[in-house]
């Protein structure tokens, strides 16, 4: 486990060195960007002063290491920097953001991961639907996770007259009551959700399948069958519980994925969390904005691996002591 | 194990989702107002609210905090008021009621009565504090200049209403530059020494007609309203919104929206509909090609210049590219639409057999640089077959648009295509920055670059006379001087200039206008004036 | 073997239905040869876009485009995966540990953010965009075959081989592809239908070559035209990438798993 983490943290330190190298290295600064204002209406120049002058204040002019090490220590007091786009703090952009991009990934993977294992569940007892779930998910497993949501907002969201196309709220709603909002958040979360947990479910499904699967082959399910107890209870009690470990790893193993499905869906559907923004800063040549996008999807990914190695790991030494 | 960890795998996920939903109540109905019909109040605007495509996040409206692009900075200049303002025709009283000028000293006097946001009153003083802290920070746009180009030297208050500006050298522009930098209430920002990181509630005092009441940049909605205390004239809207919306057109249509901007491809559609009202952005985006003259000497030849001209089936880009809406642009640069245009420029028709007979047997082989918009590329492969055509080699480069303006500020390119707006701005002051080889690397923008490894001293000296030329009518023949000038010796190629349209419903609200100078009505102060 | 020809047939069919389109069907895929969005008919099979570019032309070259990117970028993985995972398993020690840490590293580093970042700094030619997917596709690829040649490596027949004084290149082809051979063609395949997803992916986010017509930017352009929604454009303008994405990403899925049944024998 020791050693899980030392990687853990070891991919952290690499990954943090690449994310701050590569923006440094590429052409074009975010102070060209600003005044070159290309395919505007409007232009607004900057001077070769200005530039200067903004360079510096900034901190882009110094030499790399100087930068970094401001950096490390910048983002240890929990700083991440000052968004040269949007000229705001990046945490504050970001915490704007996180909970919804929070909201629509860890909503559809718990979505996932209820629908996926009741579903593997009815296949446990129906032959004929399991067939039909396991080539449909094979299915939909190879989706492309924006295609999802392209394939939704046409043939569904644009259809129907209720379903808002775009956004997380009515822009300037007027609510009579808290669950006015809340029915209006969910309404407008209803296609990113339904097309993130279209991606997800399938893995899901597949790996409470096995899970269960393997279960039913333990010598311990015979005698509890033996025992002449209920099938129900056998059902809940056995399979459910001792098969649930895997399933609930799957959930942490796959917000990697998710991360990046999200930031997808969310362009989509034009919906403002961390994939919007991140999209834009990246238009923009905001290093700040964009290694804050990239350092808090990383610690997100790194920490969820870790939560399902901590319950692998758990269940393992459980089995081992059941034995 | 399994149950704690089932709970706390729970308490993780409510937290999460109550992160934003605990955090503040989100009931905002009117008191009084229960479900029932918006009771309209008597107002004394025109209309109670103009709602406007909103989506993007344009920064803080202040004037340090704002994105540097047009839709930032107007929002900026409606919380925040300048000295004047531009109609149709020329300059107008804003914050000042009068100006005069002789020399280097201009004179202001401001109206009286008028208040900043909180209330305090606005003075000479605050005209004199901006002037002093924008000379030490400057805001994200700048008229006045920086370091040693601020182009204030010094100001003497008369009284709290009129102040005189003595600026270091006086032009044609020096007035336009002196009216629109924004004024910020002393009692605020003489406290603040950081005012880039300084985004406070306080940072959205501002001294304009209307308030900044809502923001937020996630979702990119603003809302703005009146100010009651402005005096000079009288708003035209009780509120303006900036709505997200989902496609832009199809909220105009549902009535979501007020204004819009109209697709070439839906023209007919709209064009006939006698309910619909445009305010026409004539040739106000255009595209121009580059030669790096540094890296390409034998293009310094004119006779192959001519060549590229005539090789070049300017009309086809209007066509494909621009659905129609445009014109095959002035070779002298400034757009047919404009009131500088020359009528008398050089024009230089498509005739590829022209073309292969000036250009000789050289068999060039060059790359051409653009940007990955979907425009900027049609527009390069046209180019492409054209050369092509007449027996050059061309390979087309498309990178994103901050890497190919950096390319083209080092001057790593043979041919690139730049397109960008403000074409039809007056007067075209962009000329100066284009053609003269004092002031062409002023910028560092490639929309205003001049011609790398070009220089012409004639027309260096007409460029920068007219700026020096405060007499409207002589000035305007200057321009045209030097748009015949660059028409004949072709420091770059004009490929063509796109109009668009923005519509609205006349019966609504029919005040969206242009300035003389400035031709997007969404972005022009007047346009949301009672006038 | 029925499941293996069938995809095989299929996908055949698509590609020599899409090798028309770029060889012989009269329209360009670069340049307007028609009015902007005309609807399907015999000159124009799936209509115009709004530039008047003819769309069957664009999605046929954007087939070959997205089938080079991803073989590209299957064979670089291939050779990446193989030679670290057969180096690491069989040397183990250092290399092994040098080798494992790095599987791990490129298997939790979030892939999406991370090609975003890299896909926007490195430029938008399709080589770049080969390389970070081929960066993103080796490791697990590498993964199975170093458990493998693990295994491998303790059978009787490679340690007296090994007694015998042969070199790698030498045991791994005498003894070793057999096994390895397999497993590392089904999971480059794999890799193929996935490069295909992530480029098109980041050809929506506008990462991409922009002058290939990919199918990823086509979609990006179409959902991005003002009042497509309300129009009946997105027929013939929107559905063709798609179900060729679609279509082209699942039978060569289907194509992979028979294979793997059928050379794996797993169920």
């Amino acid at each position: 486990m020791k050693k899980k983490i030392l990687l853990l943290l070891c991919s952290f330190a690499v990954i943090y060195l690449v994310n701050f190298t590569i923006p440094r290295l590429m052409p074009g600064d975010p102070f060209d960007y600003q005044s070159a204002a290309a395919g505007e209406e409007s232009s607004t120049e900057m001077t070769e002063e200005l530039k200067e002058y903004l360079r510096s204040y900034y901190g882009l002019d110094k030499p790399f290491f100087s930068q970094l090490w401001e950096n490390i220590k910048n983002n240890l007091r929990g700083d991440l920097g000052y968004s040269i786009h949007y000229k705001r703090a990046v945490s504050e952009l970001l915490m704007e953001r996180l909970p919804w991009t929070a909201f629509i990934m860890l909503g559809a993977l718990l979505l996932s991961l209820v629908l996926g294992t009741a579903l593997a569940l009815l296949g446990l007892r129906r032959k004929k639907a399991d067939g039909c779930l396991y080539a449909l998910f094979s299915l939909l497993g190879e989706l492309p996770h924006f295609l999802a949501g392209i394939l939704l907002l046409f043939l569904v969201a644009a259809r129907v007259d209720w379903i808002p196309l775009s956004g997380a709220v009515t822009a300037f709603g007027i609510y009579y009551s808290e669950w006015d909002w809340v029915k209006d958040v969910l309404l407008h979360a209803l296609m990113p959700l339904a097309a993130l947990t279209l991606v997800t479910v399938p893995s899901f499904y597949f790996t409470a399948r096995a899970s269960f699967l393997s279960i039913l082959e333990k010598p311990y399910i015979l005698s509890a069958r033996a025992k002449g107890l209920g099938e129900g209870r056998i059902r809940f009690h056995y399979i459910f519980r001792n098969a649930l470990p895997p399933i609930v790893a799957r959930f942490f193993l796959s917000v990697g994925s998710a991360i990046g499905g999200t930031m997808l869906i969310e362009n989509v559907f034009a919906y403002p969390g961390m994939g919007t923004v991140m999209r834009e800063a990246v238009k923009y040549r905001d290093y700040p904005l964009i290694q804050g996008v990239f350092l808090l999807s990383t610690v997100l990914v790194l920490l969820s691996l870790l939560a399902a190695d901590l319950i692998n790991a758990a269940n393992d030494r459980r089995r081992g002591a059941s034995l | 194990m399994k149950k704690s960890k089932f709970i706390s795998l729970f308490l993780i996920i409510c937290v999460a989702i109550s992160l934003f939903g605990g955090c503040q109540s989100h009931v905002n109905a009117p008191a009084g107002d229960a479900g029932g019909e918006h009771g309209v109040a008597e107002s004394s605007y025109l209309v109670e609210t103009l709602k406007l495509a909103g989506g993007t996040d344009w920064g803080v409206p202040s004037p340090y905090l704002n994105v540097s692009r047009g839709p930032g900075q107007a929002k900026m200049r409606l919380v925040f008021a300048s000295l004047l303002e531009k109609d149709e025709t020329g300059d107008v009283p804003w914050l000042a009621e009068s100006w005069s000028f002789e020399g280097n000293e201009y004179t202001f006097t401001l109206f009286e009565g008028q208040s900043f946001h909180d209330g305090e009153p606005l003075t000479t003083e605050d005209v004199a504090f901006t002037i002093d802290y924008f000379r030490e920070y400057p805001p994200v746009t700048n008229s006045l200049g920086v370091g040693d180009g601020f182009i204030i030297e010094n100001y003497r208050i008369v009284d709290e209403y009129t102040i005189t500006i003595t600026v270091k050298e006086a032009n044609a522009d020096t007035l336009s530059n002196l009216g629109s930098f924004v004024i910020l209430p002393k009692h605020i920002w003489e406290k603040v020494a950081d005012p880039y990181t300084y985004n406070v509630p306080d940072c959205l005092v501002g001294s304009g007609a209307y308030m900044c009441t809502g923001y937020e940049g996630a979702t990119g909605s603003y809302e703005f309203t009146a100010y009651a205390g402005w005096v000079n004239g009288q708003q035209a809207a009780e509120r303006i919104l900036f709505v997200p919306v989902s496609d832009e057109l199809l909220a105009f249509e549902n009535g979501e929206i007020d204004i819009a901007s109209m697709p070439a491809d839906l023209a007919d559609k709209y064009m006939d509909d006698p309910a619909i009202g445009f305010v026409e952005k004539a040739d106000d985006m255009g595209y121009k090609m580059l030669i790096n003259f540094e890296r390409l000497p034998e293009f310094l030849d004119l006779p192959l210049r001519q060549g590229i001209y005539a090789a070049l089936d300017r009309q086809s880009i209007v066509d494909n590219v621009f659905r129609g809406m445009g014109s095959v642009g002035s070779a002298g640069y400034v757009p047919v639409s404009s009131l500088f245009y020359n009528e008398n420029v050089i024009k230089y028709e498509y005739d590829p057999d022209a073309a292969k007979e000036l250009l000789g047997e050289k068999g060039f082989e060059i790359s051409l640089l653009t940007d990955d918009s979907a425009d900027g590329i049609s527009i390069a492969e046209i180019v492409k077959i054209n050369l092509e055509a007449v027996g050059m080699k061309v390979t087309v480069e498309a990178v994103d648009s901050a890497s190919r303006d950096d390319r083209i500020n080092k001057g790593d390119y043979d041919f690139a295509i730049v397109g960008n707006g403000g074409w039809g701005n007056n007067p075209p002051g962009y000329m100066r920055t284009l053609f003269s080889d004092k002031s062409k690397y002023l910028s560092t923008s490639p929309a205003s670059m001049g011609p790398r490894g070009y220089s012409n001293e004639e027309m260096t000296e007409l460029a920068e006379a007219q700026l020096k030329e405060t007499d409207f009518e002589k000035r305007k023949e200057m321009f045209k001087e030097l748009e015949y000038m660059v028409s004949e010796e072709i420091p770059l190629f004009v490929l063509g200039n796109q109009s668009s349209y923005s519509m609205y419903r006349i019966d609504y609200y029919d005040g969206w206008m242009k300035t003389y100078a400035y031709q997007q009505a969404e972005q022009n102060r007047l346009s949301y004036m009672a006038r | 073997m029925r499941r293996l020809l069938i995809p095989a047939a299929l996908f055949l069919l698509l590609a020599l239905l899409f090798a028309y389109g770029l060889l012989f069907y009269p329209q360009d895929s670069q340049l307007p040869s028609g009015d902007s969005l005309e609807a399907p008919s015999r000159v124009h099979w799936l209509g115009t876009d709004n530039l008047g570019i003819d769309i069957f032309a664009q999605v046929s070259s954007g087939f070959f485009h997205s089938l080079s990117i991803g073989l590209a970028a299957a064979v670089i993985a291939f050779m990446l995966g193989g030679a670290l995972g057969v180096a690491a398993g069989y040397a183990g020690g250092r290399t092994d540990a040098v080798v494992e840490f790095l599987i791990n590293l490129f298997l939790s580093v979030p892939q999406l953010p991370i090609m975003i970042v890299i896909g926007a700094f490195f430029g938008q030619s399709s080589l770049n965009i080969i390389c970070i997917i081929a960066a993103f596709s080796w490791a697990p690829i590498a993964k199975q075959v170093r458990a493998r040649t693990m295994s491998l490596r303790k059978t009787r027949y490679l340690i007296l081989a090994r007694s015998y004084g042969g070199g790698l290149w030498y045991l791994f082809r005498t003894h070793m592809s057999r096994d390895i051979m397999p497993l590392l063609l089904i999971s480059s395949l794999a890799v193929t239908g996935r490069a295909i997803v992530q480029e098109s992916s980041l050809a929506f986010l506008g990462l991409s070559d922009p002058l290939a017509k990919s199918w990823g930017l086509m979609i990006a352009r179409c959902t991005g035209f003002k009042g497509i929604y309300f129009t009946e454009f997105w027929i013939w303008w929107l559905l063709p990438p798609v179900l060729a994405l679609v279509l082209s990403v699942l039978l060569l899925r289907l194509f992979s798993r028979a294979l793997e049944n059928y050379w794996l024998g797993k169920e």
